[in-house]
């Protein structure tokens, strides 16, 4: 009866760890919504001839597995026409982009995490006049790498600040050579702020 | 039905929108006025077409530079587009239809426009006098300094009869040649002439005998 019993506990025991034990792969959703504000840079046409404004975010991931976080998001992003010379004077250049992103839970302590991660995806340029709604639309690719940094507030809010360097590139375009250079790709520094949702 | 879902998000996606935003197209030129001398400042706009009703004007605007050149890098309408100068008091109009088919290599040299006042121009005119009844006027072009308020170059609206032109406007004081071919009615043979002429400070008429 002794040995039993103690048979019973130890599966007992073992049954209680196995329950705490976490999952390889987690339903764990996160939505975070922001701003950001692109900074270009280089000799191309989105950093010469463009002046790009505030922009908006949301990203969404529902999994994780193991402290790998798997998701997706959309940017909204409009600039307006600094040099008209450049490729014509529309009113603003629209960019949507929608992207697969993958992300790494990196703790810092109970407040502060850090968030690195890699994004790709495809951005759909509206090239929009004043009356006539879009003249013109080019579809690229864009890979992002960078983090967020997130201060938890509570344990359903968070607020964050993100930093993501940005390749965009068209492999599309048809032009002379020395303006496939200029008008295929560019790069730029994405500075974002926002809330987290847990 | 899945084709037909994906054709019909095409059209609606793709319909009325003027310009192909992944070609990019050079569009040059050296614009000079009747003596020859670069014009810097002149304003021209290329304008395009489209299936519904829109206006691009001021879309692709530019000015020439101290040396008379204009130079357009712009996407590539998919209908026929139009480069014309603003309107001015000092120089006649010009217009000149052009699509992706007139480039080669995305680039296309216009070269020389000249823009010219209205007291630098006189008329030339032809007048056919075909006598024998042999021959067949089948081509004539006038080799000279020419004012032409609209030139095509886009393949969709070529001249569909083909019929020859027999009035020319001319910059006053030159030397031009009248080039025409006649085409024999019986054996078919094709001949070239070039007759050299001058146009002066009034308008000009030739009779062309054959």
């Amino acid at each position: 009866m002794k040995k039993i019993l103690l048979f019973g506990l130890l599966i007992l025991g073992s049954f209680v760890n196995g329950q705490e034990k976490e999952p390889i792969i987690k339903f764990k959703p996160i939505y975070r919504l922001g701003f950001h504000r692109p900074i270009n840079f280089g000799n191309t046409f989105f950093a010469k001839d463009l002046s790009p404004s505030f922009g908006f975010h949301s990203n969404i991931s529902l999994v994780q597995v193991y402290k790998i976080r798997l998701g997706f998001g959309y940017d909204f992003q409009s600039s307006s026409v600094k040099n008209p010379n450049a490729i014509g004077n529309f009113k603003s250049v629209n960019f949507n982009h929608w992207y697969w992103m993958m992300e790494y839970n990196l703790p810092i302590n109970n407040e502060w995490q850090i968030n690195p991660n890699v994004s790709y995806g495809a951005t759909k340029a509206n090239y929009k006049s004043i009356s006539s709604g879009t003249l013109a639309e080019q579809s690229l690719e864009e890979i992002r790498l960078g983090g967020y940094a997130t201060y938890f507030l509570n344990r359903s809010f968070s607020i964050y600040g993100g930093l993501h360097y940005t390749h965009i590139f068209n492999a599309d375009i048809q032009a002379s050579p020395e303006n496939i250079d200029y008008f295929s790709s560019g790069n730029k520094l994405i500075f974002s702020i926002g809330i987290e949702i847990h | 039905m899945k084709k037909i879902v994906l054709l019909f998000l095409f059209i609606i996606t793709s319909c009325g929108i003027p310009y192909d935003g992944e070609t990019i197209l050079t569009l040059e030129s050296r614009i000079e006025n009747a003596n020859g001398e670069p014009l810097p400042n002149q304003v021209a706009e290329v304008s395009a077409s489209a299936d519904f009703d829109f206006s691009d004007f001021g879309i692709y605007r530019n000015e020439s530079d101290a040396f008379g050149i204009l130079k357009f890098d712009l996407f590539s309408p998919r209908n026929v587009a139009y480069l014309q100068f603003e309107s001015s008091e000092e120089f006649l109009p010009v217009t000149i239809a052009f699509d992706e088919s007139s480039f080669q290599m995305y680039y296309l040299n216009l070269g020389i426009i000249t823009l010219f006042k209205s007291n630098e121009i006189e008329n030339f005119t032809i007048t056919p006098n075909p006598i024998s009844g042999s021959f067949n006027l089948i081509s004539l072009d006038v080799e000279g300094i020419k004012y032409e308020s609209y030139i095509n170059l886009a393949n969709e609206i070529e001249n569909p009869n083909g019929e020859l032109n027999f009035y020319y406007i001319l910059k006053k004081n030159q030397n031009f040649t009248l080039n025409y071919q006649l085409q024999n009615n019986f054996t078919g043979a094709i001949s070239s002439f070039s007759i050299p002429l001058t146009i002066e400070n009034n308008s000009l008429e030739y009779t062309l005998t054959y």
